[in-house]
């Protein structure tokens, strides 16, 4: 999937409409923005122009607010100031949410490959200095914490378009439950960032809209490559960021998390995106190499004459599936292949790599009743109307 | 407007027993499930035993006051982890399922197994239950991983199929090797380089032979 190609061209997804007028480059808030505000402890809550209100059923007797439309320039500020004039007091608990969107449905999959590992390398500072609950809320975790395959697949410049499709996701389940949402291009266009606690005042909300835009603009300006030959040092690496992200941001971050693990995660989700080039087996095939005999003698403690009847095996064959691999060691261990003795064999050939299917997971992690099936259903109605 | 008040405070007994159930943590240095929350003052926790077992019979009033944040429930980085079989060492793969449900729970760990174990008896400690959940979970939020100083001379020796350095990084034999090297390191899951029967080590993932994550076989 090369990095040129365009998002949009990837998906159908909702888009604000017109691109940002150039006028407003310049404006604080220069790019296309959507809130999310969870709060609780409101019992009347009030209309409030820019905004819709709803009922969220992940909270007790909790509203969220959602700006009606992706906002920009002068009135992002209108919007903030109905809320506030609005709203005046709420229960912010740690239930509770605020989301950012940022528009993402005119940029390419390279920008969304950097925004990836940006936030990838910031992101156990940036629960640090937002907030660490969040990071264990359920809700909002790492992206460290993602199936490294669907990670691989969204980085990898290998990655065939439908695995690179199929890594974003469709904006539904539990694949959007990270810090940083990247399922949220398919159903409105942009990236979502969760990583932040319920019932912000209106300095604080503001700081992390500004940090979620420097992050944007700092992605869409340092491709991959860029970093990897710039960012060679920590220190590179903090003059590089710094040019980009917000400074009291930084000397949060830079308190909070050594710079090391900041480049340490940086270069990890660089390393994940390379992919190891080497032929893939549907069903994996064993090479009799004589590291792998050696092993084999002495974990399935075979005799003289079983070794030897697995060096034979090695000479003659060379190579075996994992049956005959089994049919081998039965030999050598001297049980007939078709012995109903050994009561591991079938044990052996029917396991999956040790794995609990999906399903199974899905079963353990019933909702407790009452809850779970409304935060899901409400949340999914909340984002179909707005971001 | 920010919540200094314990979770039971700020989202009731009823959210945490429905939301918490079985959430694992450390406490003094012991790992703990959290059973149920039966006052606004204590909960009830399930200690794990010297065995690696939970300890039904030995459950514990813990106050609420310690129940500070969702962070009360973390748990170190999953992936890569070793498990003492015997004299065997069998590597497991830990990952989490997203779930509505808080902290890492038995219902939601996960455990994989590279499919060169397959080949050997180790394997079985899972499929027979000799290893279980609890073993896992114990695992999990202590870890013991093993130096690449000290599991390389094992590995060559033939005395393990493979160990975990750290959450990240594990080094195995590798079934699919023709001709030496026949070891290979395994970084998240993918190939990363290769190891050769008299111990030399290559670092096939450029990005990373380049970062300081190839520190680990340097540092033993």
């Amino acid at each position: 999937m090369d990095n040129s190609t365009n998002l949009r061209d990837l998906f159908t997804m909702r888009s604000p409409g017109r691109p940002v007028p150039e006028e407003a480059a310049d404006h604080r808030w220069s790019d296309y923005l959507g809130l999310e505000l969870e709060l609780e402890g409101i019992p009347d809550p009030p209309r409030v122009q820019w905004w819709l209100l709803h009922e969220d059923g992940s909270l007790r007797n909790g509203w969220e607010y959602v700006t009606e439309a992706p906002l920009y320039g002068e009135d992002v500020e209108l919007a903030l100031d109905s809320f506030y004039d609005r709203v005046d007091s709420w229960d912010a608990n740690p239930r509770t949410s605020t989301h950012i969107h940022v528009d993402f449905s005119r940029e390419t999959v390279g920008t969304l490959r950097s925004m990836v590992v940006i936030v990838y390398a910031l992101e156990a500072g940036l629960y640090d200095v937002i907030g660490v609950d969040r990071k264990w809320a359920g809700y909002a975790a790492p992206l460290r914490e993602m199936s490294v395959n669907r990670l691989r697949n969204l980085l990898s410049p290998d990655s065939s378009a439908l695995s690179f499709v199929e890594a974003v996701g469709s904006g539904r389940g539990n694949e959007r439950y990270y810090g940083l949402n990247i399922s949220s291009l398919r159903r409105h266009g942009s990236l979502e960032f969760r990583y932040f606690p319920g019932g912000p005042d209106r300095e604080e909300l503001e700081s992390w809209m500004d940090l979620v835009l420097a992050i944007k603009r700092m992605a869409m300006e340092i491709s991959l490559d860029r970093l990897e030959q710039e960012a060679t040092t920590p220190q590179d690496m903090v003059s590089l960021f710094a040019g980009f992200l917000p400074g009291s941001f930084m000397e949060k971050l830079i308190s909070c998390v050594p710079v090391e693990d900041i480049f340490r995660a940086l270069w990890e989700a660089m390393a994940v995106a390379e992919r190891t080039p080497e032929y893939r087996r549907e069903v994996p095939l064993i090479f009799l190499n004589p590291m792998l005999i050696k092993v084999a003698a002495k974990r399935h403690n075979l005799s003289e004459e079983g070794k030897l009847a697995l060096q034979r095996a090695a000479d003659t064959l060379g190579v075996v599936s994992l049956q005959d691999w089994n049919r081998i060691l039965s030999g050598a261990k001297g049980t007939s292949s078709t012995s109903t003795n050994n009561p591991f064999r079938d044990e052996i050939l029917n396991f999956h790599l040790g794995m609990r299917s999906v399903n199974d997971h899905h079963r353990d992690s019933s909702y407790p009743p009452g809850y779970g099936e409304h935060e899901v259903i409400d949340d999914d109605e909340v984002e179909d109307e707005s971001w | 407007m920010k919540d200094s008040r314990n979770l039971v405070e700020s989202l009731g007994r009823g959210y945490i027993n429905d939301w918490f159930q079985e959430a694992h943590f450390m406490h003094e240095g012991k790992l703990y499930y959290l059973y149920r929350v039966e006052s606004n003052d204590f909960f009830y926790a399930v200690p794990y035993g010297e065995d690696g077992e939970p300890n039904h019979n030995n459950m514990t009033r813990l106050p609420t006051s310690l129940l500070t944040g969702f962070s009360f429930f973390k748990y170190p980085e999953l992936g890569y982890r070793n498990l003492k079989v015997g004299d065997a060492n069998l590597v497991v793969l830990l990952s989490s399922t997203r779930t509505a449900r808080r902290g890492l729970s038995f219902g939601c760990l996960n455990a994989g197994v590279p499919s060169v174990f397959q080949l050997f008896p180790e394997n079985r400690a899972l499929q027979l239950g000799i290893v279980n959940q609890s073993h896992l979970m114990k695992q999990a939020f202590d870890p013991t991983f093993i130096s690449f100083a000290e599991g390389l001379p094992r590995l060559l020796n033939g005395d393990i199929v493979g160990f975990a350095i750290n959450s990240k990084v594990a080094v195995m034999l590798d079934a699919e090797a023709r001709t030496d090297p026949y070891y290979k390191i395994m970084f998240r899951e993918e190939r990363a380089g290769r190891i050769s029967s008299d111990g030399e080590v290559i670092i096939t993932n450029k990005t990373l032979s380049r970062s300081r994550l190839s520190e680990v076989f340097n540092r033993g």
